[in-house]
């Protein structure tokens, strides 16, 4: 095929700008933070900071404790997303071997499922976890996590489950292996590929959450980074300095960042995934 | 295999998820610890007080978790912690407005029985009574504020016209004195929060209105003198008026600003202004008066009651400690420490009287005067929700999008809806 | 093993493997469904403690009267509406050309898929600086460009406010429908469109007649996941604008928790959050509704 040189242009300028529309937000974030005071406040806007500084950084870090902001959201995001999956995995495995029109009732419920909004469901399960006296608690924000996870997680697996050929299975049964001994010694490894999609799906979901985050945790030292940060700003934006402010969105979102860079195949593998069977 | 890798990562997970919630808990041996919420700005003047009460009591120290500088934000904060009863705070730091909401939740202890007669009578009564909720104490004040208006006394004189005590008398000294923009006659402010319901109650209540009766719960807003009440408030913003338009958006600090660089005649706003007007380097020091705030027939206006006093957590597992706190913290010693420091105005009725603090601060001597004219905002349970009712329709008729009549029928049916929920 | 016996243990398998996932929906989704829903039948009054008791439609019936309310259903209507409509011709726009083969393919799905990733909350923070009035990076942009003559206060007017929201929002959510109608576009036979090339019909026919008929189904999808997820929309609004201003961005979920955090109003904000719910489902019946009327076409 020919390309016209108009048309190559075209799309480079395409993409540019696409790629630009797509990081020059969360850049403008990272220059910002390593801005001194004076280029921040500039009119006509520095965009390039000459010199660098870790100023901010420094100073958020001595102001609010960002360690622990970092290890709640990790622990947490990583707790959620285990359970999520043990709870998955088995209802996968058990889908894949329905009839469609039975699997495709339940995934179908599972849809369904995740359309409810986080804000209906925000007061009752505040009163669970008041009940429960797990305010301030991460396992207040690890279930709700692993259960908002679960429509993805379980379309996923199933999904890899059902590429899976049957003649393996069939091989564990006659092994002598249960479902449970199935699903673990061949199932989970041999669809690796979509288990790393659905867990990464889920880590990054919980690690983004935000409005239980803020309501179930009273405690600076209980919050994770989204509930830290709105706690570090303020309806007037005049408080807090821009510096340090860039400096926190930074440190919230350069896990994620790194871990979207790394493994953008495998999401949006398993993004696309759902999307085809609907 | 796999399965191993699991387990030791469930582990590893959930000692992360764990690890969460307990490190920060720094044990403080057998002593007891308080925790209080205060504004970030007002925490370094906290100081000197928790430290001399933990050297008057060792084994007891008090925790001042900072918090922002808003006070609606702080209300949020302070709500949240209370309502999930995690005994996060076991003192509070609390506005005027908040009392009644947080003791008909049944979140604040009552301290009448601790808190007797002799001790109440140190304080001055507006004050004091801003923290009674249906008949029984819950707040001790700490600081005080009331609605004043300022006044460039150089200019009045200059032009030979007395103090305004009525609007009209307001009006017409405004408008010969001002030349807009470099001078405006009178600023206030506008901005859609608390502050502008404070300021329109005083010219409601210098109107012969009213907005809540707190007794029957009767709604006011639809009579007359409201209409008149926010009529004169339009006026002021019309082209040609006496304030500019940008007062709609204003709040202290906005009008302030504007006030000390000289800009306006009349300012009505809290009595910090004047410290910090009359200091060195204000275009204006020396050159100001203040006045209660003008009223149709004359009389001494009304200024609206503010202020912040402290109350003790129903939650709170060292009750005894926390009470202890609030007496030391509201003692003359107190209050000179804080008041002398911060130029806000003490609680205590003697503070008024302290010749350190009148050295410091000569304005207290009119100041306690003014204060007896102290008009609370009305003590109801859902005070929030209709101070945002009435905040949110002023702001619609300020902003030409109803008219008076409109905007404030509009607020009074849907404050009787909701008011009508309450017993 | 009689085959009786085999079905019923594979059944019986089969209810304990889904267990778990039944367990979590049913603690965290179904329960708390359900309370919302007697919540909204409710009155909470504060009477030296918080009471509820039975009202009947009495909190609900109290949202007809309320400005507030309706301000609210209006500006999450608008908010979604603006949104959705953005996302979708950007996401559309991109996946087309993500379609196309050309050299940094990879990287620049890597890269468009970063704003879906980043958190809501923290990003609207960053949304709010760029659209600083003095500092911002956006007035400095179109004054450079020369298509601004005096800095915009974008937060501080209610169109502008709630323009900034939309750009935030579908900033963030693009790369979700991008990836959607990606894989209804490489569901589309290659075959389709080359005959259509090669009867001379142009890119635009292609995409018209032939492209976008069969993306009916994922931009249906798209769509309506978008529009629901932007009818409960609370991260963005709370963090940016915090409703304001003036109340001019406040949306249905920002008033229901302002009802139960700030006001202690339980029954009513669970009736303002059911109600907004039963809209959405309208809303999302509609689209459905119009949608399989397209398609009949």
């Amino acid at each position: 095929m020919r390309r016209r040189p108009l048309a190559a242009a075209g799309l480079a300028l395409a993409i540019a700008l696409a790629a630009a529309w797509s990081l020059v937000p969360a850049a403008w974030q990272a220059l910002t933070a390593v801005k001194p005071d004076a280029q921040i406040t500039s009119v006509p806007a520095v965009w390039v900071p000459s010199p660098p500084t870790a100023e901010h950084v420094r100073a958020l870090w001595e102001r609010k404790p960002f360690a622990r902001y970092l290890a709640n959201s990790a622990g947490i995001a990583l707790a959620a997303t285990l359970l999520c999956l043990a709870a998955a995995a088995p209802a996968a495995a058990a889908l894949c071997r329905m009839r469609p029109r039975a699997r495709n009732r339940w995934l179908l419920g599972l849809l369904l499922v995740s359309l409810f909004p986080p804000i209906l469901l925000l007061f009752p399960l505040y009163e669970g976890v008041r009940l429960l006296g797990l305010v301030n608690s991460p396992l207040a924000l690890v279930l709700p996590y692993a259960a908002f996870g679960l429509p993805l997680a379980v379309w996923v697996l199933e999904a890899g489950f059902r590429e899976l050929p049957k003649e393996v299975e069939e091989a564990a049964t006659l092994d002598g292996l249960g479902p449970l001994g199935r699903l673990l010694r061949v199932q989970l490894p041999l669809a690796a590929p979509s288990v790393t999609a659905a867990a990464l799906l889920t880590f990054i979901a919980s690690w983004n959450e935000f409005l239980l985050a803020l309501s179930f945790t009273t405690r600076d030292t209980s919050r994770t980074v989204t509930a830290g940060i709105a706690s570090v700003s303020g309806a007037s934006l005049y408080e807090v300095p821009w510096g340090q402010l860039s400096a926190a969105i930074v440190l919230s979102t350069l896990p994620v960042v790194l871990l979207v860079l790394v493994f953008e195949r495998r999401i949006s593998g398993g993004l696309t995934g759902g999307a085809v069977k609907g | 295999m796999s399965a191993r890798w699991a387990g030791a990562a469930s582990a590893l997970a959930l000692l992360l998820a764990v690890s969460g919630c307990r490190a920060g808990e720094t044990p403080h041996g057998n002593g007891v610890t308080l925790r209080m919420l205060v504004p970030a700005n007002e925490r370094p003047f906290w100081m000197p007080l928790t430290e001399s009460f933990a050297k008057a009591r060792p084994g007891t120290r008090i925790v001042l978790e900072e918090g922002p500088v808003p006070t609606d934000l702080r209300e949020s904060l302070t709500t949240a912690a209370l309502l999930s009863a995690d005994g996060a705070f076991d003192l509070v730091y609390l506005d005027v407005t908040w009392t009644s909401k947080l003791a008909a939740a049944g979140w604040l202890l009552p301290l009448d029985g601790d808190i007797g007669e002799a001790e109440r009578a140190a304080f001055l009564p507006q004050a004091l009574a801003a923290g009674f909720f249906r008949g029984r104490l819950y707040r001790i004040p700490f600081r005080t504020d009331v609605g004043l208006l300022y006044y460039r006394a150089d200019l009045l004189a200059a032009a030979g016209i007395a103090p305004p005590r009525t609007f009209a008398e307001l009006e017409a000294a405004a408008q010969r004195l001002q030349s807009p923009p470099e001078l405006w006659g009178f600023l206030w402010q506008g901005a859609q929060y608390e502050g502008l319901v404070c300021f329109f109650l005083e010219v409601l209540h210098g109107h012969g209105g009213s907005w809540i009766d707190p007794g029957t719960l009767e709604v006011g807003l639809d009579r007359p003198q409201a209409e008149a009440a926010l009529s004169f408030l339009l006026r002021a913003r019309v082209p040609g008026g006496i304030s500019p338009q940008g007062v709609a958006a204003y709040k202290e600090e906005e009008t302030r600003h504007l006030f000390q660089s000289g800009r306006a005649v009349f300012l009505r706003s809290w009595p910090y202004v004047w410290r910090l007007a009359q200091r060195e380097g204000s275009a204006v020091a020396g050159k100001i008066g203040v006045l209660p705030v003008p009223t149709l027939s004359g009389d001494a206006g009304s200024g609206t009651l503010g202020g912040w006093g402290l109350a003790v957590a129903r939650s709170s597992r060292h009750p005894a400690e926390a009470l202890a706190f609030v007496r030391h913290a509201t003692k003359l010693e107190s209050q000179r420490l804080f008041c002398e420091a911060t130029g806000f105005a003490p609680a205590r009725a003697d503070a008024y009287e302290d010749p350190a603090l009148l050295a410091a601060n000569p304005f207290l001597a009119d100041l306690g005067r003014i204060h007896a004219g102290a008009t609370p905002r009305p003590v109801i349970a859902r005070y929030a929700q209709a101070s945002d009712i009435l905040q949110r329709h002023l702001t619609a008729a300020l902003a030409g999008l109803s008219t008076p009549r409109a905007a404030l029928a509009s607020a009074a049916r849907e404050t009787r809806l909701v008011l009508g929920e309450a017993p | 093993m009689s085959a009786g016996t085999l079905a019923t243990r594979a059944r019986r398998e089969r209810v304990l493997l889904l267990t778990p996932v039944l367990v979590l929906l049913a603690l965290v989704v179904a329960i708390p469904a359900l309370r919302v829903v007697h919540l909204g039948f409710t009155r909470t009054e504060l009477d030296d403690a918080v009471v509820s008791s039975w009202a009947g439609l009495a909190t609900h019936a109290r949202t007809f009267g309320d400005g507030r309310f309706l301000g609210a259903l209006r500006n999450t209507a608008l908010f979604t509406s603006l949104s959705v409509l953005l996302e979708v011709t950007l996401g559309t726009a991109l996946a087309l050309l993500l379609d196309r083969p050309s050299r940094g393919r990879g990287a620049l799905r890597a890269v468009v898929l970063v704003p879906w990733a980043l958190p809501t909350s923290v990003m609207a923070l960053a949304w709010a600086w760029i659209f600083h009035d003095t500092f911002g990076m956006a007035n400095d942009l179109l004054a450079r460009l020369g298509l601004l003559g005096e800095p915009v206060a974008w937060l501080a007017q209610p169109a502008t406010a709630m323009a900034a929201l939309v750009v935030a929002d579908a900033w963030k959510t693009t790369p979700f429908v991008a990836l959607i109608v990606l894989a209804g576009l490489q569901g589309i036979p290659a075959e389709v469109l080359e005959a259509a090339r090669v009867d001379g019909a142009g890119p635009f026919q292609r995409f018209r007649r032939i492209t976008l008929p069969l993306l009916l189904p994922s931009l249906v999808v798209a769509t309506l996941f978008r529009a629901i997820q932007s009818w409960g929309a609370f991260d963005i609004v709370y963090v940016m604008t915090g409703g304001g201003p003036g109340g001019s961005t406040e949306t249905l979920a920002l008033y229901a928790y302002q009802s139960w955090f700030r006001y202690l109003d339980f029954g009513y904000g669970a009736a303002i959050a059911v109600q907004g719910m039963l809209l959405a489902l309208v809303l999302a019946a509609v689209v459905v509704r119009l949608a399989s009327r397209r398609e009949v076409e």
